[in-house]
């Protein structure tokens, strides 16, 4: 039950996410803010600000993540560095910018990583990630979702 | 002699009787010093001599790769697995594992400009193949998988040849690394293929319309880093004894690599030394701080906070700064 309830939590906070960058007037100007950076300057936007609440709501999506996984997995204070790398991979397979990519990315990578345990060992089952991650970085570098070039 | 000019040409007399003496110094310090100074002191110039072979490709050419543990993993492993199963000793199989670094640092290089990633995409490139490596080690039974491969330790054991010894073995081999290092690339810094480096750096599509051969400039700064990484992972594999994919090929392995020069000054000749002594200094002072103090896990967060209050302050590196101040500032026509 615990999966299903953090599945759901999950999907939630996306949907909230997806809400926020849509209709409110700070969500639409992080986006304008990442579109065009000297743009977002000239219309008055105060980027820098923006970009620190960015960055706080980036954390604090990635806390709830923390708090839903605790009951799933171990927790110790190493976890940082594979959770990162993951996000990251996730990010950029999905498409930089993209929410579709990212929850899509993530589903991908999930389920691709659990066939794959399924299929060939366990350990070798990031092996798959990573192989895709490289695949995505030469031939689609702007992500499988993602709209432009991200260079 | 005209090498000798080209590698001197432009340093101040005071930079260079500053240089000498520290070698002076270093050359007499295991005399000096105690085996836990000694050690730290070893520390120091790894972490010199691999923030220069980084720098070559970050700071000169300005390709930012955070899988540097790739070759130096590489290269560890090769050799090591060469001693350990077929008694090959490190002076030979020095070759195959920096070919084999090399090799990886031409494919990652070929890939990542051939398909023109730059800056972060880059980066990740790097990372992806250093992961990936280190799952396939992992699953590697030659090199010991993830239970790790050690090299047998007989203690008073004195043979360089199978690189089998104490600390002054080891300390002047990567003495000789870290000058070695500092020579090259202050010559590859005054040869056309610095210039282009720079250029690239500062620019890369103006670079390109120029004239400078772009592509062909990375992949060599990329093998020359590659390869110089790759000895420093054979050299720690021999001084350590022990390979664990979990930490040879891991991410804070990469990023340990490229603190020295990030904290000295990114491009300089001089901040990947720099860099190394401060932080391998603070590090050690936190150490001793917080077992003095009895407090476990405070030395992270000392070391964090110096590392943050450094890089906001000084986000060009320290070894400008220290430069400006001791009158060590090339003179540029």
């Amino acid at each position: 039950m615990a999966r299903v309830h953090a599945a759901l939590a999950a999907v939630a906070i996306a949907g909230l996410l997806w809400l926020f960058f849509r209709h409110t007037r700070t969500g639409k100007s992080i986006r304008a803010a990442a579109d065009n950076h000297m743009g977002a300057l000239v219309v008055g936007l105060d980027v820098r600000r923006l970009y620190a609440f960015t960055f706080g709501v980036g954390a604090a999506c990635v806390g709830a993540a923390g708090a839903l996984m605790i009951t799933l997995v171990p927790v110790n204070p190493f976890l940082a560095a594979e959770y990162t790398l993951l996000a990251f991979v996730i990010v950029i397979v999905g498409g930089l910018g993209s929410m579709t990519g990212a929850l899509l990315g993530g589903l991908l990578i999930g389920v691709s990583e659990a066939v794959a345990g399924l299929l060939l060992q366990p350990s070798l089952k990031s092996m798959f990630s990573f192989g895709l991650l490289i695949l995505v970085l030469l031939l689609r570098p702007q992500g499988l979702f993602g709209g432009k070039s991200g260079t | 002699m005209r090498l000798t000019r080209r590698l001197l040409d432009g340093a101040t007399p005071r930079a260079l009787w500053a240089l000498l003496a520290l070698l002076v110094v270093l050359l007499v310090a295991p005399a000096l010093l105690g085996t836990y100074a000694l050690s730290v002191l070893i520390l120091i110039l790894y972490f010199a001599y691999v923030g220069q072979a980084w720098n070559i490709m970050m700071g000169f050419a300005g390709q930012l790769s955070l899988g540097h543990a790739l070759y130096a993993g590489l290269g560890g492993y090769i050799a090591a697995g060469l001693y350990f199963h077929y008694g090959i000793g490190p002076w030979a199989g020095v070759f195959a594992g920096v070919a084999a670094a090399a090799l990886a640092g031409a494919i990652v290089g070929y890939l990542g400009f051939r398909f023109s990633l730059a800056g972060v995409y880059f980066a990740l490139l790097t990372i992806a193949f250093s992961e990936f490596t280190r799952l396939a080690f992992d699953n590697w039974e030659w090199a010991g998988g993830s239970g790790g491969l050690f090299l047998k330790v007989e203690r008073g054991e004195f043979n360089p040849l199978n690189l089998r010894g104490g600390p002054f073995l080891f300390y002047y081999l990567i003495l000789a690394l870290a000058v070695f290092a500092f020579i090259l690339c202050r010559f590859l810094l005054e040869s056309r293929i610095g210039r282009y480096w720079l250029a690239i750096r500062e620019d890369a599509e103006a670079a390109q319309a120029s004239g400078v051969p772009v592509f062909r400039c990375k992949m060599i700064a990329v093998t020359i880093s590659a390869t110089l990484t790759a000895l420093a992972g054979v050299w720690s594999a021999f001084y350590y004894n022990n390979l664990f994919p979990g930490t040879a090929f891991s991410m804070e392995r990469s990023i340990e690599l490229t603190l020295a020069p990030i904290i000295g000054g990114l491009g300089t000749l001089f901040g990947p030394i720099a860099g190394a002594f401060v932080l391998t200094g603070l590090g050690e002072v936190f150490t001793s701080l917080t077992e003095h103090l009895q407090i476990s896990g405070l030395k992270q967060i000392f070391y964090g906070l110096a590392l943050l209050i450094i890089v906001m302050y000084r986000p060009a590196g320290i070894w400008p700064w220290i430069a400006r101040r001791l009158g060590f500032e090339e003179r540029r026509p």
